[in-house]
């Protein structure tokens, strides 16, 4: 009985470890083990919650635990770094919003092409920012805003979250858009900007729902404008640009996943699938509500349209980082 | 009254079963996390979050503020057994705190710890209920020009903590402002100092540089004398602080409590800020001064109380309005907003149970820690007793995990050994670590704050003086300046007529 | 002239090379004005104001006298700090548990009461120690084994 026992073990762990050793097979029973997802700032953020939410659901629809892993630092760089010397066999991806775009040309020393060094699983939302200015500040509307800008510019204060940072670069199309160069006053993050603004220090920016919705309801903050297409169901009050008449001005958060270079495509597909599954999630949905936020739509939760969103994305980004002339490095 | 209805509807929330429960698990493991050095809270409430996902909202706080708070406490035990800061605040706990150790005093010295910190916590508690949103408001109206004063007043405060020689305490102090600048600079986006390595683009660990000099500097400064040192295992006097002792800590731990429950409110400045400025404070006004830096046990009271009151008072921004006063917060309000809860001002309203459960959570938290700690200040101080070339390799091997584990990257145990490398040849010298720790800290805040404040003004150097909380600081800093010269040049008259 | 104190003179030495390098690197960067200061102003004050601080030390190192500085343990700053250096290079691809078990009796052999048998003993046992509660326990992304050993 034993030695029949044992030689069927070992029979059985010769077909495993051949089997294992088959890349097509390993694909096939893709995955095997837990996933670990990339992301690229600190925990408790905006991009660390949506890649939490997003982590939970793709776990339970893989059926391997997806684990999130914070890789801060340089700005959002040093993450997709990590993922360029990661192995391509879709254990390790990577979660990167807006800034994916915007750091070949802030970053003139990059060590990645983002378009070149990864394979693109698909978008997963977009977030929208939208146009706050601190209490008593005089204009109300957009329009309002526009003009007392054009005529104090000498006067007025713009905080952003950082070089680099979303509220950065909507900084910088505003004033492109309007024609008008304000004094920027960067912060370390979106907190100590918030705060700043709260208190009455600096007069606007612009900063993604998740952070200036509560702010905008307790009514310590003015919101002038919601800088999508479409108005967002957390605060359905608020005019898009298109609506308060600055149409140019349109910028959003989006997040993205990315594996590495050379992860086999039936893996990338597996991901791409599971990806679409997650964002059906009615907790993921009703959660990114809260953020103000909904999932993408499901055409463009896939490789073709992520890459091809990214690549748009450089071009719009690119000309108006170089006329400002400020770089990260 | 509503304060009583609010504290009412407090206790109902924290005193369930289960959220007891999540409260005494959250402190002990911010205990254990306290006491591992390196490994801070930040990085185990990272871990942990996800586990928040399934827990009722009220209880995740609360077990997340437990850790929190809870590693307060931790982070003196290893400051004083053995000279390494569990916690960042803790390195002030390491001036006298280790000193009483050597001396044998390390159960006294836990003790006063614990009792400060329980007494700082639950009147930080206190105030937390009654005066969080005022308090709130106060903080706001810290602009950049009042916080750059605040660190001007903090960099006195720096000299003041000198033991030796000014001049090194001043060379100190400028080195460790230099160093903190490496990294990126706020206002232009520029990399300083960082050679194309991305590692060092957000500058230098504040933990790896203290646990460097501190920790690694200490252990070989110890093998230096292993031959002859005297180590504290042949006497251990009584745990028990006596009858001076307990008088001599009221007053420290009243300072200490006030001035770290003041300066956590601030977003940025924190517990780090209070410990060191709560010291300098004691230094100064004790009668006992001249016994700081070698095991004076105010120097170990006020700190104490300070950083363990400034961890309860950072929450004031982050719940009332929604700010993040330090990465632990973030962390925080991450997790509320997976719950689908939106921190800021309407939270107060909207969710009463959560706003005043998590405070009432945190005078209960406070108990528990004081009958955990109390208690195991025996099997800590047995540590002591532990020969040291078998207790210094553990110590190493914490050091060396816990660096890893704040940005997960071996490149700070690299910086780990070059500080450890720094930290004892500048002991060698005579070069105090503690005044370059601050200017560590204060450094890129200072220049972050100045510049952004001319920003402002738009150039205007007068806003420093315009600005009354600013210009109130100033005043302050001068007349510590002079303060603190008076009897630097009295004692050098008496230096020169001592030559002669 | 003689230096009298030469813990004065070597801190100097330190403050002047270190506000000089400090100098010399900010000059890349902007400096800005006064009022509205580039990333290079700062830096260059600073190290400049350390350099003056060496300079009065270093002067000072020649009347003041203060006592010597002390045999250099030269030994246990190469272990200690050289077994810390090995852990960090090693880790990824030795993986944890050989490159703590190396950092550990490295150090330990710079204690003169080393001996090897309890020295292989503690550094087993702490490392399973780390193992257990740091990676396991709290989830510290270190390998275990490392990519040489096939991890």
């Amino acid at each position: 009985m034993k030695l029949k026992f044992r030689n069927l073990a070992i029979a059985a762990a010769t077909v495993l470890g051949a089997a294992m050793a088959n890349p097509a097979i390993h694909a096939a029973n893709y995955p095997t083990k837990p996933i670990t997802m990339l992301v690229p700032f600190s925990a408790g953020g905006p991009t660390d919650t949506v890649a939490r939410l997003l982590a939970q659901a793709m776990g339970a629809d893989l059926g391997q635990q997806v684990i999130v892993e914070n890789v801060a630092g340089a700005g959002g760089t040093l993450a997709p770094e990590r993922l360029t010397r990661s192995a391509p066999d879709g254990y390790t991806i990577l979660i990167h919003h807006i800034g994916m775009s915007t750091a070949p040309t802030l970053y003139r020393k990059l060590r990645y092409n983002p378009l070149e060094d990864f394979e693109h699983i698909g978008l997963i939302n977009e977030v929208p920012m939208t146009i706050v200015a601190r209490k008593d500040f005089p204009p109300n509307t957009l329009t309002e805003l526009v003009e007392y800008v054009k005529a104090n510019k000498d006067k007025v204060t713009y905080a952003n979250a950082g070089i680099g940072a979303a509220s950065h670069l909507c900084g910088l199309l505003f004033m492109s858009t309007v024609g008008v160069q304000v004094t920027t006053v960067p912060y370390k993050g979106t907190g100590p900007a918030m705060n700043d603004l709260l208190g009455g220090q600096v007069d606007f920016m612009c900063d993604q729902t998740t952070n200036t919705t509560s702010q905008i309801k307790g009514g310590k903050i003015k919101v002038y404008a919601i800088t999508t297409g479409n108005r967002v169901s957390s605060l359905p009050d608020v005019p898009t640009t298109k609506e308060a008449g600055l149409p140019e001005l349109e910028v959003s958060v989006w997040h993205g996943l990315y594996a590495p270079k050379g992860t086999p495509k039936e893996i990338v597909e597996r991901l791409s699938k599971s990806l679409q599954v997650a964002l059906k999630d009615p907790t993921v949905i009703e959660r990114f509500g809260d953020l103000g936020t909904e999932p993408i739509a499901q055409e463009r939760a896939t490789p073709q349209a992520h890459r091809d969103f990214l690549k748009a994305e450089i071009d719009k980004w690119a000309p108006i980082i170089k006329a400002a002339g400020t770089y990260a490095d | 009254m509503e304060l009583l209805n609010n504290l009412a509807v407090g206790f109902e929330a924290a005193l369930t079963w289960t959220n007891l429960v999540y409260c005494f698990i959250g402190v002990f493991l911010g205990t254990l996390i306290g006491v591992l050095p390196g490994l801070g809270p930040t990085a185990t409430i990272a871990m942990l979050l996800p586990i928040t996902f399934t827990l009722p909202p009220v209880s995740a706080l609360i077990m997340l503020a437990g850790i929190y708070y809870g590693s307060q406490y931790g982070g003196s035990t290893t400051a004083i057994l053995v000279n390494l800061p569990g916690e960042a605040a803790s390195v002030v706990t390491t001036l006298d705190g280790y000193q009483m150790a050597r001396q044998g005093r390390a159960g006294v010295a836990l003790a006063t710890a614990a009792i400060g910190s329980f007494f700082a916590g639950t009147v930080a508690t206190v105030i937390i209920a009654f005066f969080a949103p005022p308090l709130a408001e106060i903080g706001l109206m810290f602009g950049a020009a009042e916080y750059f004063s605040l660190m001007v007043l903090g960099l006195v405060a720096a000299i003041v903590l000198a033991r030796g020689s000014l001049l090194h305490a001043l060379g100190m102090v400028v080195l460790g402002l230099l160093l903190g600048l490496i990294g990126t600079d706020v206002n232009s986006g520029a990399l300083r100092f960082t050679f194309d390595n991305p590692r060092l683009a957000d500058g230098i660990s504040f933990v790896v540089v203290a646990m460097g000099m501190f920790g690694l500097g200490e252990i070989i400064r110890n093998l230096e004398h292993e031959a002859t040192r005297t180590m504290v295992t042949s006497k251990i006097e009584s745990l028990i602080p006596t009858r001076e002792d307990v008088r001599r800590m009221i007053a420290p731990i009243l300072r200490g409590t006030a001035i770290g429950s003041v300066l956590g409110i601030l977003p940025g400045s924190g517990s780090i800020l209070g410990a060191f400025a709560a010291y300098s404070v004691e230094k100064k006004v004790s009668k006992y001064s001249a016994e700081f830096g070698k095991g004076a046990i105010e120097g170990v009271a006020a700190p104490e109380s300070a950083n363990n009151a400034g961890a309860q008072t950072s929450f004031i921004p982050m719940l009332t309005l929604g700010i993040p006063s330090n990465p632990v917060m973030a962390l925080m309000i991450g997790a509320m907003i997976i719950q689908g809860i939106q921190p800021g001002p309407a939270v107060i309203d909207e969710q009463p149970d959560l706003f005043w459960g998590v405070i009432v959570s945190m005078w209960i938290g406070n108990l528990f820690l004081v009958i955990l700690n109390l208690p195991l200040i025996g099997l800590w101080v047995r540590i002591v007793t532990v020969p040291y070339h078998l207790l210094y390799p553990a110590i190493l091997a914490f050091a060396a995990v816990g660096v890893f584990s704040l940005n997960n990257t071996e490149f700070d145990v690299l910086l780990l050994a070059l500080f450890g490398v720094l930290g004892y040849v500048f002991a060698k010298l005579d070069c105090e670590p503690a005044p370059m720790l601050l200017g560590f800290i204060l450094g890129p805040m200072m220049e972050e704050y100045l510049r952004r404040a001319l920003l402002l003004s738009r150039g205007d150097p007068m806003t420093f003086i315009e600005r009354p909380i600013s210009a109130g600081l100033l005043a302050c800093a001068v007349v510590a300046i002079i303060i603190a010269f008076l009897p630097a040049i009295s004692r050098k008259r008496e230096e020169v007529f001592q030559e002669d | 002239m003689s230096i009298r104190n030469p813990k004065d003179f070597w801190a100097g030495l330190i403050y002047v090379v270190l506000g000089l390098a400090a100098v010399y690197i900010a000059q890349d960067y902007e400096m800005g004005t006064a009022t509205r200061m580039g990333p290079g102003y700062f830096p260059t004050l600073l190290g400049g104001f350390l350099a003056l601080i060496g300079v009065v030390s270093l002067v000072r190192s020649f009347y003041v006298p203060g006592e010597p500085v002390g045999a250099l343990a030269l030994k246990a700053t190469l272990l200690i700090c050289g077994a810390t250096l090995l852990f960090g290079l090693m880790l990824r691809g030795a993986g944890m548990i050989v490159s703590m078990i190396v950092m550990l009796l490295i150090s330990s052999y710079a204690s003169v009461r080393f001996r090897l048998v309890p020295a292989v003993l503690l550094a087993v046992g702490i490392t399973a120690f780390c193992a257990l509660v740091f990676v396991r326990g709290l989830g510290v992304p270190m390998p275990l084994v490392g990519s040489w050993f096939g991890g």
